[in-house]
């Protein structure tokens, strides 16, 4: 379906001259804007930008908070994502390249990746596949850890696998910590989406996460990072094996 | 059928009694609540409280459904989550009722009582289930044959924040003042939001206890008490609201419903309802009266699980202090 909004209109006109050796061109900042989907703060287009494929994102006024409240947040998000973007890709790790970014209008523009996620594909392809896959995606998170990121919001949605390998999306929800906290977390939140989504597949897919992440991050960080897993995921509402905390054991 | 249901999980002792009828399906509805003179519950002084009314309250429920004891098919309880003192008020009295009478004892979990009743009062076929209360925040959706919880919180509840918050400062207890909590009251008074208070969304979960210590801290502070208040309250309601909305997405829900003791504050409801106009769904509010706990939802509970053969053994009908919502099959869905 083909849209325009209200900050998007502004882009849509702009044009861009192209002088190259034999000739020069003019053509527009951004066209062929189509709605892929509507996450939670965002709605994620894909466009042509200035002659290569791209993804918009754009988070939305929510009018349900506050405005100057949700214009700080819209702000400080759009920047930190593009942010981390540039940080992990210096880092070696397939993510979409940031292009263009307005804080006013809440507008992220990034390279496209073609390729399916990890969620629509998870129980398709063969298992040897698959912990290759997986393998790759312990061994970013270990690199974001070790380099103070954290991703946020890990789950197979968020893994594209292309043609040329393994690429990491929506860094919507990362931060820059060094907290073992919020790495556990990632891994938290990854273990839980294999579970919710790819029953089948859960061990094999946890076993090969694990392993990718000790090949980056060494034994002794790995162990500690799936105790301190293994201590968020008690700490959920009435998990039943909490219980032992509360009775009298010598 | 006729089925009786006894909620004690904190600070209520509710009994109810409900019918299959498509109308009036509720027979009788008889509760008293347990209201500190200051502070939290205590799970000892409340179970005492709920022991000391338990035979008033299922004796008025009686009465009041005009029906002889032995008219009922079945007795269901909440044998949990909640206190345990509190839960074994109601589990004891269930038994001995069952036993006395020999019906069959049909055991409730008071999460899935909630969502019920929810279901029941609101009319939705399948929702998201925002479920606030007190002692828990989590978004939950129907999934194969369980309640799943999508998100939840990783430390205090909401209710708990916004409780513990105002006790803190003085502004309650009691904590909600004609249908709107002390908090909110106190933050329609503030002009300007606060810088760094946390604002903790990891993945689908929530976490709250940054918020009430960064909270209190501004407080100590000398910071203006209204600011506060508004500025607690949006991130706090607004983090959930961000969850919810990330669960509509993700399971391509259309119906919202939200349930708990919370879930009655007029300006939650005001921004789940703009929430869910840009989703296009629809919103639906249980009634505070069935939104709070009350015997009702564990009666409505217990008759679609015993319609559906879940009984439980009068000796092993224990109570479930941590008994999580998603640990229960639903067979009558």
């Amino acid at each position: 379906m083909e849209v325009s909004l209200p900050p998007l209109r502004e882009l849509l006109n702009e044009k861009v001259l192209i002088v190259s050796a034999d000739k020069s061109e003019i053509v527009p900042l951004l066209s062929n804007l189509m709605l892929l989907s509507m996450g939670a703060e965002a709605y994620i287009f894909k466009a042509r930008f200035i002659g290569v494929d791209v993804i918009v994102k754009w988070r939305f006024p929510k009018s349900y908070m506050p405005r100057d409240l949700d214009e700080k947040m819209r702000r400080s998000r759009t920047k930190l994502e593009a942010k981390i973007l540039w940080k992990a890709l210096s880092l070696g790790i397939r993510v979409p390249i940031p292009l263009f970014i307005d804080l006013d209008a809440g507008v992220l523009i990034m390279s496209y990746i073609g390729g399916k996620t990890l969620r629509d594909i998870a129980e398709d392809i063969p298992e040897t596949d698959l912990c290759q896959v997986i393998k790759t995606v312990g061994s970013y998170a270990a690199t974001l850890h070790m380099n103070g990121i954290a991703h946020g919001d890990l789950t197979t949605s968020n893994i594209i696998v292309a043609s040329d390998g393994v690429y990491l999306i929506d860094f919507g929800l990362a931060t820059f910590t060094k907290r073992s906290e919020d790495m556990a977390i990632d891994v938290h939140i990854f273990f839980r989406s294999i579970e919710s989504t790819h029953h089948k597949v859960e061990d094999v897919a946890k076993k090969c996460f694990v392993v990718g992440y000790r090949q980056v991050a060494g034994d002794t960080k790995a162990e500690t990072l799936i105790k301190a897993v293994d201590s968020i995921r008690l700490r959920g509402r009435y998990v039943a094996t909490r219980r032992l905390r509360t009775e009298w054991v010598v | 059928m006729i089925v009786l249901g006894i909620e004690s999980s904190a600070h209520t002792f509710g009994v109810g009694i409900v019918t299959e009828s498509e109308e009036n399906f509720i027979l009788a509805d008889e509760r008293t609540q347990y209201i500190p003179e200051r502070g939290g519950i205590h799970p000892r002084e409340s179970s005492r409280f709920l022991a000391e009314k338990a035979p008033m309250i299922i004796e008025k429920a009686f009465e009041k459904a005009s029906l002889r004891l032995d008219n009922i098919n079945a007795i269901a309880v909440a044998l949990g989550p909640g206190l345990g003192p509190c839960l074994r008020v109601g589990a004891t009295v269930a038994r001995a009722l069952a036993s006395f009478l020999k019906k069959p004892l049909v055991p409730v979990n008071h999460a899935v009582a909630h969502v019920e009743i929810g279901l029941r009062m609101t009319n939705l076929r399948d929702p998201v289930i925002v479920y606030l209360s007190g002692g828990n925040t989590a978004v939950i959706a129907y999934v194969e044959k369980r309640y799943r919880v999508f998100g939840e919180t990783l430390d205090i509840a909401l209710g708990n924040l916004l409780d513990t918050f105002a006790r803190e400062t003085s502004l309650g207890p009691p904590y909600v003042v004609n249908g709107m909590h002390v908090v909110d009251r106190c933050a329609e008074g503030g002009r300007k939001f606060i810088e760094d208070f946390p604002y903790v969304v990891k993945g689908q979960d929530v976490a709250f206890s940054g918020l009430l210590t960064t909270a209190l801290r501004a407080y100590r502070r000398g910071e203006d008490i209204h600011n506060i208040c508004l500025t607690l309250r949006e991130i706090a309601y607004n983090s959930i609201l961000e969850v919810a909305a990330r669960c509509l997405m993700h399971t391509r829900k259309k119906e919202v419903m939200l349930v708990g003791g919370v879930a009655a504050s007029p300006i939650l409801r005001e921004k789940f309802a703009k929430m869910v106009e840009e989703y296009s769904a629809t919103l639906g509010v249980v009634p505070p009266q069935y939104a709070v706990d009350n015997g009702v939802m564990i009666a409505w509970t217990g008759l679609l699980a015993y319609k559906s053969g879940v009984t439980i053994d009068l000796k092993s009908a224990f109570v479930r202090q941590r008994w999580r919502i998603d640990e229960v099959e639903i067979p009558w869905r």
